[in-house]
């Protein structure tokens, strides 16, 4: 009893579990960051303050032509350490908004569990009264009915977590997409006014060398490396062959398991979106496998534990292109060679396996029978 | 950080608890009750059901025979409605106390008001409706 209360807890918490970890963060760190972005700040401000209580100094005490393009360069740094003052008080009221935005993600998928862990423990109990009810042939049909409801509500809730979880990681994106694009033009504009130090700039990648480039550089200079869709042969209209992107030719055991592979090859490096199912835009495991055959004609399960279906394949070494390697909370599609297709992050190719970190292994399916 | 102190074995050891506990009072309870059951008769015909619909019990009296086939074939399956109802209603005042009701719901088990003419104290074994 104890064992399978575990297994249905275990199982149905996994989504839930799989977005805390994504959001996963400490707030500790957070706050840290934005106390030691709030303390730099101050000092660059006690900066700027010394600099011009200088120039007008040096503009009071001397006067002729050096002295003017002294007090000009000055007044340029001034103006440019506003700027970045600017720019910080930017960054950190979008540190504090991703951190709200976190805990906000953190609170609702934490209700949906509770709401989960509810709903399980409301079936359990019905369970357990169901194992009274005399003759013991007629606890079948009950316990049957208490499943079948506890599955469609948890996938509901699944559901829902899985709405939080996309708008969360969007809002972050949003704020994240914000800035960048404030830092860009304020990173052209200094670029093209003062000339400071090139050791300033040197970290940072695109821009470093051109005083014009400015695109993409900005905090910290991270090379941005846009996620484009990933380049395959080309494939056959119709029939079972499907070209690998390795060279190789290789064939489905049917035209609709074919069609599946090459729709999910066409999928190559989309990125990882939990709960995703939007082709060329972002997809979950599931969502990839279920899209691919749906567009080549027909329908699974939307989650992957449910893809169990059409024929079972007994052993690796009878996998065709288009079987699907199941666990208890993700699924692969086979692409024939030995490789087969999987969303991780982003949608890519890797050696069939029957290991996923923490997952239980349910088995190869053929679901075209 | 709540989340990540997150404890899957505790939270099923807590509903583990909780449902052998729901289940050990239904028990208790039926004990002294007896296993529940839904009886419906009318005339010479008796049905019995257990909880859900299983037929376990049915009785015709030579005299009903008489009748067409289509008629008794027609006042067995309306008893055996009435029968679960009835055990329905016997079951959800049995775990109504143990059980959320929205599982009771899903069960089936649902009371019948007095005045429904299925109901044990609406003139009991005569109902023709």
């Amino acid at each position: 009893m104890t064992e399978h209360t575990d297994q249905l807890v275990r199982h149905h918490l996994d989504t839930t579990n799989q977005f805390a970890q994504k959001l996963r963060h400490d707030p500790a760190a957070i706050g840290g960051a934005r106390d030691a972005h709030h303390a730099l700040q101050t000092s660059v401000g006690r900066s700027r303050d010394v600099a011009s209580e200088q120039r007008v100094n040096l503009a009071s005490a001397t006067s002729g032509s050096t002295t003017d393009r002294a007090t000009a360069t000055s007044q340029s740094l001034e103006k440019e350490v506003q700027d970045l003052l600017d720019e910080s008080a930017e960054i950190e009221k979008a540190v504090a908004e991703a951190a709200e935005t976190l805990h906000v993600g953190e609170i609702k998928n934490d209700q949906v569990r509770d709401q989960i862990i509810k709903e399980i423990a409301a079936s359990m109990k019905a369970l357990e009264a169901v194992k009274t009810i005399q003759p013991p042939e007629s606890r079948g049909a009950a316990s049957r009915d208490i499943l079948m409801k506890l599955q469609t509500k948890i996938s509901q809730l699944t559901g829902q977590a899985a709405t939080f979880s996309e708008q969360t990681i969007n809002d972050l994106t949003a704020i994240g997409t914000r800035l960048g694009g404030e830092e860009q033009a304020t990173s052209s504009s200094s670029a093209s006014s003062t000339k400071v130090g090139s050791s300033f700039n040197s970290n940072s990648g695109y821009s470093g060398g051109s005083d014009g480039g400015g695109g993409g550089g900005g905090g910290g200079g991270a090379v941005h490396k846009p996620r484009l869709p990933v380049a395959i042969p080309p494939q056959p209209g119709s029939g079972v062959a499907i070209n690998l992107p390795g060279g190789k030719q290789v064939m489905a055991p049917n035209e609709t398991a074919a069609k599946a592979v090459r729709n999910a090859l066409a999928q190559l490096g989309v990125p990882y979106v939990w709960g995703g199912t939007a082709r060329g835009v972002g997809l979950d495991c599931s969502g990839l496998t279920m899209t691919s055959y749906q567009d080549a004609g027909l329908q699974l399960p939307r989650t992957a534990a449910q893809q169990t279906v059409g024929a079972e394949v007994p052993s690796i070494d009878q996998l065709l292109p288009g079987d699907l390697v199941v666990w208890s909370g993700h699924v692969a599609m086979v692409i024939g060679d030995g490789q087969m297709i999987e969303a991780g992050d982003p949608v890519q190719i890797s050696k069939i396996r029957t290991t996923n970190a923490g997952q239980s292994f349910i088995g190869f399916y053929r679901p075209t029978g | 950080m709540a989340l990540a102190d997150f404890d899957v074995e505790l939270a099923s050891a807590r509903i583990a608890e909780q449902a052998s506990r729901a289940g050990a009072e239904v028990s208790a309870r039926l004990e002294r009750s007896g296993p529940v059951v839904g009886k419906a008769a009318s005339g010479g015909i008796e049905v019995q059901v257990a909880p859900g619909g299983l037929l376990t019990g049915l009785s015709i009296h030579r005299s009903e025979l008489r009748q067409g086939s289509a008629v008794l074939a027609d006042r067995i399956f309306e008893l055996a409605q009435r029968a679960t109802r009835r055990a329905g209603d016997r079951m959800y005042h049995a775990l109504s106390s143990a059980v959320p009701a929205e599982q009771l719901e899903t069960l089936g088990y649902q009371p019948i008001p007095d005045d429904d003419p299925d109901a044990e104290t609406y003139s009991y074994g005569e109902g023709q409706r």
